[in-house]
């Protein structure tokens, strides 16, 4: 039997390279239990690769791996997905690297 | 030849490079700034926002007679001391960490630790974990150190910081490390650094693992960087493996909540028979033994059918009455207590622990091994310092608890040291531009392969081999046949391809395709190891030698790199004033080791 999927809405954009965000839609198995961080890591392994994002502790701590899910900021490793269809956004449009990674960085990088 | 700037997208000159941000590289950096060097930090992730110093559960080791006399925490035991600290890490050690390193350790972890603390991390309380005779933990919570740390790097003009940047490999010329280069991977840029000194705060390569409490810079690479190099490695069989970690639901997969209650409350660690499986292992401490032997039980009753339905074994609460385990608040630390893991509340993924027990897995925490080191953290390579996780020597087969920490803030400091000297008097390295080039060709190779075998599909299989053949249990055949294996994989990695390769800026397959021949390469030397070492010892149990032989294996596996080969080589255990049992006896058996 076919796994139940839902319809996972992912914002794209990688701002120099394009003028406006679009979504792309993946049909998901999302399984109980699952984070949003465990969706988007299901999209990269499994559908496309050129998805974005970043939150390496994956347990709460870097607090860095926020998006909107539905339109609410969360974390997304201790977000729990919901097992219906949801609509991922970045936390901000303001210093986004691509996709849903926003610029981190706390410093100035040194030039050559 | 071309210049450096041809051949790199950006070319950077400093006169210490730190690789990696965190605990020890934070630490590194502070120190060879305050020794007058311009310091340039290059890290995977986001300045405190990346690396396993954030993850940290998060006890920090100090011996308890100098927590008394400096930090004045309830609970510290005056009779404790450097002396005994060391002995306690000696013998959890399995015998096998090198005595001077140990004993400098634990001499410098007081005054080390007591400059974090006035660096304003806070301290929550005092632990008293398994493996040491006196409570050692200053606990302070990971994102505490990553804050105050970061504040100080920040703090210091001469430090600079380049992110989201993963250093693949170091220049060399005249026998001599004079930089490094690598990957951008936020804007796709190749960097080239040139340096009067590098040291490699890089940590251990856990995620090889399907289970691991680390975060996902954790590939190793800085270890493998060294061993290309021409640096030397030691102890690579012993990753160190934490018991009993959530399995399901997969939002808390890998997390060590149940090895807290486990550390805190008289857990009972359960086959899928309900037998207490740990009566056969340490009758006096079951589930209180040392982490090592916790993994190794576990992973024998998987092993032998007796796990399970997701090959695990059980941690279980419920002859704990309610009343002791309310009151068990008073002295868990304040986030468990509150059921708190990270930002998880885990009440929401755990059963009622009043009925049900939790099925658990043991998972890789730490890595034992790595690049060896003098007690300036030099290596093999003039010009090339390592410190922290990714070095060896320090914790011989096993690692107690509190001391990771420690040894990021003993011996980060010592490298920024070592390396600032070493920078002053030889001045900045040039780099030689046809190893630069060749180096360039290296990482650019994935995105300019149309076709060829998928970083991610290596990396899934890496991390099955790894959990069921490089466990804390190993056996002759399984290691054989992991190698073999292996072979095929390393012959894929060696075509491994990007799927989209006019994505430049932040492409995550490309940063997976660079870290792919670093896993393989751990793995190889793990299992090489574990193959040489016909004993069990520390972290690594091998069904073939159950016994601990300390006629002939009181010794440390030294791998370097022989051409394109592993070579290998063992050297007797550095001993100062703990004399090691000489005899063969029971792994496992305390009284036999004393």
């Amino acid at each position: 039997m076919a796994e139940k999927t839902y319809t996972v809405r992912c914002a794209r954009f990688d701002p120099g390279r394009e003028k406006a965000p679009h979504y792309d839609s993946f049909q998901v198995p999302i399984q109980e239990g699952w984070s949003i961080l465990n969706v988007l890591t299901y999209i990269y392994e499994e559908m496309d690769p050129t998805l974005a994002f970043y939150g390496p502790c994956r347990i709460g701590k870097c607090v860095a791996c926020h998006v909107k899910v539905n339109g609410k900021t969360r974390l997304a490793c201790t977000e729990l997905a919901p097992q219906e269809d949801i609509t991922l956004d970045p936390m901000t449009p303001r210093a986004l690297i691509r996709d849903f990674v926003i610029d981190r960085s706390q410093v100035d990088v040194p030039e050559g | 030849m071309p210049r450096l700037e041809e051949i790199a997208d950006q070319v950077i000159r400093t006169d210490v490079l730190v690789v990696g941000s965190e605990g020890t590289g934070a630490r590194a950096a502070i120190a060879a700034a305050d020794d007058g060097c311009q310091v340039l930090v290059a890290t995977k992730g986001f300045v405190g926002k990346c690396g396993a110093t954030l993850t940290a559960d998060a006890d920090i080791d100090v011996d308890s007679g100098t927590i008394a006399k400096v930090f004045a925490l309830p609970g510290a035991h005056p009779d404790d001391s450097p002396q005994v600290f060391f002995e306690d890490m000696v013998r959890e050690g399995d015998w096998i960490g090198n005595q001077r390193l140990v004993e400098i350790h634990c001499e410098e972890a007081g005054p080390r630790v007591k400059e974090l603390v006035d660096w304003g991390a806070r301290v929550d309380k005092l632990t008293h974990a398994p493996g040491h005779r006196y409570p050692r933990g200053i606990w302070i919570e990971g994102p505490e150190i990553a804050r105050a740390l970061t504040r100080q790097v920040l703090a210091r003009p001469a430090i600079s910081l380049i992110e989201t940047t993963m250093v693949t490999d170091l220049l060399i010329r005249g026998g001599r490390c004079v930089g490094a280069m690598g990957l951008d991977y936020r804007n796709g840029k190749v960097v080239a650094f040139e340096a009067g000194s590098v040291i490699l705060c890089t940590g251990g390569a856990m995620r090889m693992y399907r289970y691991t409490t680390a975060p996902d810079e954790l590939t190793g690479d800085g270890m493998v960087a060294a061993y290309r190099a021409g640096a030397e490695l030691q102890d690579m069989e012993f990753p160190m493996m934490l018991p009993y970690v959530m399995i399901k639901p997969d939002a808390v997969n890998s997390i060590d909540f149940p090895y807290l209650l486990s550390a805190y409350l008289d857990a009972k660690a359960l086959n899928r028979m309900g037998q207490e499986y740990m009566t056969r292992w340490d009758k006096e401490r079951l589930a209180w033994t040392t982490r090592d032997v916790n993994s190794i039980a576990a992973m024998v009753e998987v092993l032998e059918g007796r796990g399970g339905p997701n090959d695990g074994t059980y941690i279980s609460l419920k002859h704990i009455p309610r009343n002791i385990l309310e009151n068990a608040k008073g002295f868990l630390p304040e986030s468990m207590a509150r059921w708190r893991y990270g930002a998880f509340d885990m009440k929401k993924f755990l059963p009622d622990l009043s009925q049900d027990a939790i099925e658990c897995a043991p998972a890789c925490h730490f890595w034992n091994g790595g690049i060896r080191v003098t007690e300036h953290c030099e290596t093999a390579l003039p010009g090339l310092y390592a410190a922290g996780e990714g070095t060896g020597g320090f914790h011989g087969g096993n690692r107690v608890s509190g001391n990771a920490l420690t040894m990021t803030q003993v011996w980060g400091p010592r490298a920024g040291h070592a390396a600032a000297r070493f920078a002053k008097r030889e001045g900045r390295g040039e780099a030689d531009a046809g190893q630069a080039a060749a180096l360039r060709a290296k990482i650019v190779a994935p995105m300019e392969r149309p076709t060829g075998s998928n970083p991610i599909q290596i990396r899934n299989r890496i991390r099955h081999l790894s959990h069921r053949y490089l466990n804390a249990v190993r056996e002759e055949r399984w290691l054989e046949n992991v190698l073999q294996e292996m072979k095929g994989l390393a012959e894929q990695a060696r075509s491994v391809h990007v799927r989209n390769r006019d994505l430049k800026k932040y492409n995550m397959e490309w940063v997976e395709a660079l870290q792919t021949e670093n896993l393989l390469t751990v793995m190889e030397m793990v299992a090489r190891g574990s193959l040489m070492r016909t004993e069990s010892r520390g972290a690594m149990f091998r069904r073939d030698f159950p016994d601990t032989d300390g006629v002939n294996w009181l010794k440390n596996i030294v791998i370097r790199r022989d051409g394109d080969s592993m070579a290998m080589r063992t050297e007797p255990v550095v001993v100062t004033t703990l004399q090691p049992p000489r005899t063969a006896y029971k792994y496992a058996d305390q009284e036999g080791a004393r």
